[in-house]
């Protein structure tokens, strides 16, 4: 959901990210300095990653100044996303791809996407009928998709 | 193997059904041929000869499949990890199975694979531009003792099948170029007839084009004998220099498969390819069939671990 | 040439081959939308097909395959944000904005439209310029693809307005990701933090994917979790919003299809020449596209809110490169792409051996397949058209039924692409980095380009290095490379001036 952000809470973001990429290319030239790099021909394997973290430095300089000068604002809306979901997402992610080597295809592809359209559908909103047939629909399609077209390697699953 | 059931399927699987009946060995399942480089490859190519003439001979299909991640290493886990039942083998030349293993940790010892059947050999060859100044090889080695480091090689990939040899050709005869890696034998060419690079080291298939056409001269193979496909060039045996490298593709099962169904493969995979349609599929495809069984394809891998350690001993040392 | 003309005609007009050219699109669009999946793939399986097939027939398969999943990929980046292919990675990035601002059909038509321009014009240049655009693609050595690989990325990362620090910033990190893994020099491992999964390096499939389409997911997500909270009560309004898309109120008309045809014009340009250049790509081509595209816009500001020019010059760009790519196979037998490789491949198996004597040998086949290239794309025009509408009418379903299934198509995708588990796991990180990125507001698209090209650019600079023996001046040595620079210093200068004057101008009216 995009939310105006003030101000304040905007250029701390910006802040926040200019220190990142400070800290980030920091951190990477004082390995190319000091980690092991195995020399060789044309500049050595650590050259380019050099240059890039030199990039990385310089660009959060610029944004950092480029903030702390009076008479910035904000212009353009910033991103929300909930934490909740940004998790769930990824463990659901996780959890299907595991079902699917594990337990079969059209199972887990079926009762999976029926329990993530379950939840991200408003209560009253929801048709279960809707829902199985999309459900249904999707097993069918992934598993002609991955099993006989283009299939997929598998350990032996239970189900299909 | 993907769309596998619109394609081969069909025809395999009705021949198939009806020797199910006794579950002999090997018809349960498709056999996967996993080779570490991606498709159309000249590895790619050789495993789809044997696909194609796979039904007939082994009661099942030949499935190729190519894994190209982490420098060939994903395909040879694949191919460890699985089963031993010999359902899953290895398609493969030496770079990513034991040049890599001897430089690199891998999760393998090269006793663990035991070869089946060499399907090819691949040669090594050096090339130049027809209209620059390596005419052929003694000129190339003259030139480069005069300016050590001044003629520029494009030699495909770091410490690959076509740089082992020309890193031994300069301990032998003495002399020093500038090793340009390239992505492949693709990027080699291009370099070397646009001029960028003095010369290419590579494989027959990839500089036929230009050496027909008389923009590119093949100067010299590192093999025992000529090639069909580049009959005018000379070995480096042939110049006096000892340097024979050639790359084999080869099918590899890991040591723990049975030894009964190793050898019902080793016979069932020559039978295929000596047959008249892999011949002809070879033919057309440009592939020098040079099958070994079991026991001959294993000299020549030893023989080559032996060789290759010996060189990277040798470069590590520089 | 006349009658091989006839004679080539005769072999590719007939049913048969017409045949396998439509189910080779057909295939080809599946394939190409499912994420993960690509043409090169589905041809690569059917590569076995030529052996048992007269050539002809089966060279028409893997054209419709070719032609089919290059549409199929841009079709995803549209309706779901999910590039396809590599090549439509740039097409994301105003192509999915415009259907967030509910017009799908006219940015699928403009994509269409453009594609289809910027293909048959690239098919024209293969056919009758290939050997002279081929001997200019040889004068690209390391120090050239070098100087194209700077420009490219200088071009694309200074795109977002107001946002060039991330997006350069955005550049490096991309860079940097493609690093991890093996240098292209010695083979060395490095950047792998010990972690035996990453001395592969990082898959394209899994961060293009992740970046662009992971993310969008959750950041879709999150807003459909958010309505969900806010409706506890059955409302019309959201009823009607629910039934609110027209595809009949978003049709492409003449007026706005012709404000694109400039990007389209750069686009097919800009593509022809990068997909000769052996090596260089799809994605490169359309990326180079859009940035030079947005330097000649008459509405900059609009390129990545949405804007068909966008969509058109990403689209040109990518597609223009189907018909080119084939000419350093043609003419030398330098495979410089995937698919040409592939085709190369299929040649050989037919017992044809690419380089400059492979047309004179074998006239009838190659002027047979230069046809079904350019009736491919007729093809591949009347069958979009036809599905184009329905696809816009997909793409408009509400989010909350489609996300999960685009999530698990892009994860089994991915996977299906490699059979490699790790990928899957990598995907999904990258789907957290683009969350990430997006909630700092870094652009995207040159994270992806500075993927993409960060090989090219290391490989092409240290063989720069090494080929003038450790000098650095030797990057400064070939006429061509300055050119490439002055060039683009020169669009960048004009562009900012004509930026500048325009900002007076609407501050004094």
């Amino acid at each position: 959901m995009k939310h105006p952000l003030s101000a304040r809470a905007w250029m701390h973001r910006d802040l926040g990210f200019a220190a990142l990429l400070v800290a980030l290319g920091g951190a990477g030239l004082l390995d190319v300095r000091f980690g092991d790099w195995r020399p060789g021909p044309g500049g050595g394997n650590a050259l380019v990653p050099a240059v890039a973290y030199s990039v990385l430095l310089a660009a959060g300089c610029v944004i950092a100044l480029g903030r702390l000068r009076p008479g910035w604002s904000p212009d353009a809306q910033r991103l929300h996303v909930p934490v909740g979901i940004v998790a769930g997402a990824l463990l659901w992610g996780g959890a299907f791809f595991l079902a699917v080597r594990h337990v079969g295809i059209g199972v887990s592809t079926t009762v999976l996407i029926a329990g993530a359209i379950w939840a991200l559908t408003p209560p009253v909103d929801r048709r279960p009928g809707l829902i199985a047939v999309i459900a249904l629909c999707s097993g069918l399609a992934f598993w002609v998709v991955f099993t006989q077209l283009a299939p997929i390697l598998v350990a032996s699953p239970l189900l299909f | 193997m993907k769309f596998k059931h619109l394609v081969l399927a069909t025809s395999v699987a009705i021949t198939g059904a009806a020797g199910m009946a006794a579950a002999e060995f090997p018809s349960e399942q498709p056999i996967r041929l996993v080779n570490p480089y991606g498709a159309g490859g000249g590895v790619d190519i050789a495993g789809r000869i044997l696909s194609s003439v796979a039904g007939e001979f082994l009661d099942t299909r030949v499935d190729v499949i190519s894994i190209d991640g982490a420098g060939g290493q994903e395909a040879i886990n694949l191919v460890r990890d699985a089963e031993a039942d010999g359902y899953t083998l290895l398609l493969t030349d030496y770079g990513p199975l034991v040049t890599t293993a001897l430089r690199e940790d891998v999760s393998y010892d090269l006793d663990e694979w035991v070869p089946l059947v060499q399907i090819t050999e691949v040669a090594p060859v050096f090339f130049a531009r027809a209209d620059g100044p390596l005419t052929d090889m003694e000129t190339f080695i003259e030139i480069a003792r005069d300016d050590p480091g001044g003629i520029s090689v494009g030699h495909g990939r770091h410490l690959s099948v076509p740089h082992l040899p020309l890193i031994l050709l300069e301990g032998v005869a003495e002399f020093e170029t500038t090793h340009l890696p390239t992505t492949g034998g693709a990027q080699a060419l291009s370099f070397v007839l646009g001029g960028q690079v003095d010369a290419g080291a590579s494989v027959p298939s990839t500089i036929a084009g230009g050496v027909g056409d008389g923009s590119l001269v093949a100067l010299a193979l590192a093999t025992a004998d000529r090639v069909e496909a580049l009959p005018d060039t000379p070995t480096l045996q042939e110049l006096g220099y000892d340097v024979v490298l050639p790359a084999w593709y080869t099918i590899f099962a890991h040591r723990d498969v049975a030894e009964e169904r190793k050898a019902v493969l080793e016979e069932r995979i020559l039978e295929a390819l000596e047959s008249p349609s892999a011949q002809a599929l070879a033919q057309r495809s440009g592939t020098d069939l040079v099958l070994l069984g079991m026991e001959d394809s294993m000299e020549a891998y030893q023989t080559t671990i032996a060789n290759l350690e010996a060189i990277l001993a040798d470069i590590d040392e520089d | 040439m006349l009658e091989f003309l006839a004679e080539a005609a005769a072999l590719a007009f007939t049913p048969q081959v017409m045949l396998f050219a439509l189910i080779g699109l057909a295939i080809g669009v599946t394939v190409g939308a499912i994420p993960g999946l690509s043409g090169d793939m589905a041809i690569a399986i059917l590569l076995p097909l030529v052996f048992v097939m007269d050539p002809v027939p089966a060279l028409g398969l893997l054209v419709g395959i070719y032609k089919g999943s290059m549409f199929g990929g841009s079709i995803a980046a549209i309706t779901f944000g999910v590039p396809g292919t590599a090549g439509a990675a740039a097409t994301v990035i105003d192509g999915y904005q415009a259907k967030l601002n509910g017009q799908p059909n006219r940015a699928l038509h403009t994509a269409l439209y453009s594609s289809i321009i910027a293909d048959t014009s690239s098919d024209l240049v293969l056919i009758f310029l290939a050997l002279p655009l081929a001997a200019v693609a040889l004068m690209f050595g390391p120090v050239e693809f070098f100087a194209l690989y700077v420009v490219s990325l200088t071009l694309v990362a200074a795109l977002t307005m107001g946002k060039v620090a991330r997006g350069i910033a955005a550049a490096a990190l991309g860079v940097l990701l493609a690093m991890i893994g093996r240098d292209p020099i010695t083979g060395g491992l490095r950047l792998t933090f010990d972690i035996p999964a990453l001395s592969g390096g990082i898959g394209l499939i899994p961060l293009l994917v992740g970046v662009f389409a992971v993310s969008e997911i959750i950041v879709q997500a999150g807003r459909a979790w958010m309505r969900r909270a806010e409706r506890t009560v059955a409302s019309i309004a959201a009823d009607a919003e629910k039934s609110g898309y027209d595809v009949a109120g978003d049709r492409l008309d003449w007026r706005t299809f012709r404000s694109t045809l400039r990007a389209t014009f750069v686009g097919a340009g800009m593509g022809t020449f990068i997909g000769a250049l052996p090596g260089a790509g799809s994605s490169l081509a359309a990326f180079m596209s859009y940035g030079i595209a947005q330097r000649f816009s008459r509405r900059p500001q609009e390129f990545g809110r949405g804007s068909l020019e966008g969509v058109a010059a990403a689209e040109a760009g990518n597609s223009a490169t189907s018909g080119s790519t084939f000419i350093p196979l043609f003419a030398f037998g330098i495979p410089g792409s995937a698919t040409a490789a592939l085709f190369g491949a299929a040649l050989i198996m037919m017992g044809i051996t690419p380089g400059p004597t492979m047309i004179n040998d074998n006239m009838a086949i190659i002027y047979a397949l230069f046809i079904m290239l350019i009736y491919a794309n007729l093809f591949n025009f009347g069958i979009s058209k036809l599905l184009l509408p329905l696809y816009s009418r997909l793409a408009m379903i509400q989010p909350h039924y489609v996300l999960p299934v685009v999530l698990g198509l892009a994860i089994l995708g991915t996977y299906a692409a490699s059979n490699s588990v790790k990928d899957v796991w990598l995907l999904l990180a990258a789907g957290l980095l683009g969350v990430g990125l997006r909630w700092f507001g870094v652009p995207l698209g040159p994270l992806v380009l500075g993927f993409i090209v960060g090989p090219g650019l290391e490989q092409s600079l240290r063989q720069a290095l090494m080929l003038g023996r450790g000098d650095w001046m030797h990057l400064l040595q070939s006429p061509l490379a300055i050119g490439i620079y002055l060039g683009t210093l020169a669009i960048l200068v004009v562009f900012g001036l004509v930026t500048r004057r325009r900002a007076l101008h609407a501050k004094e009216a």
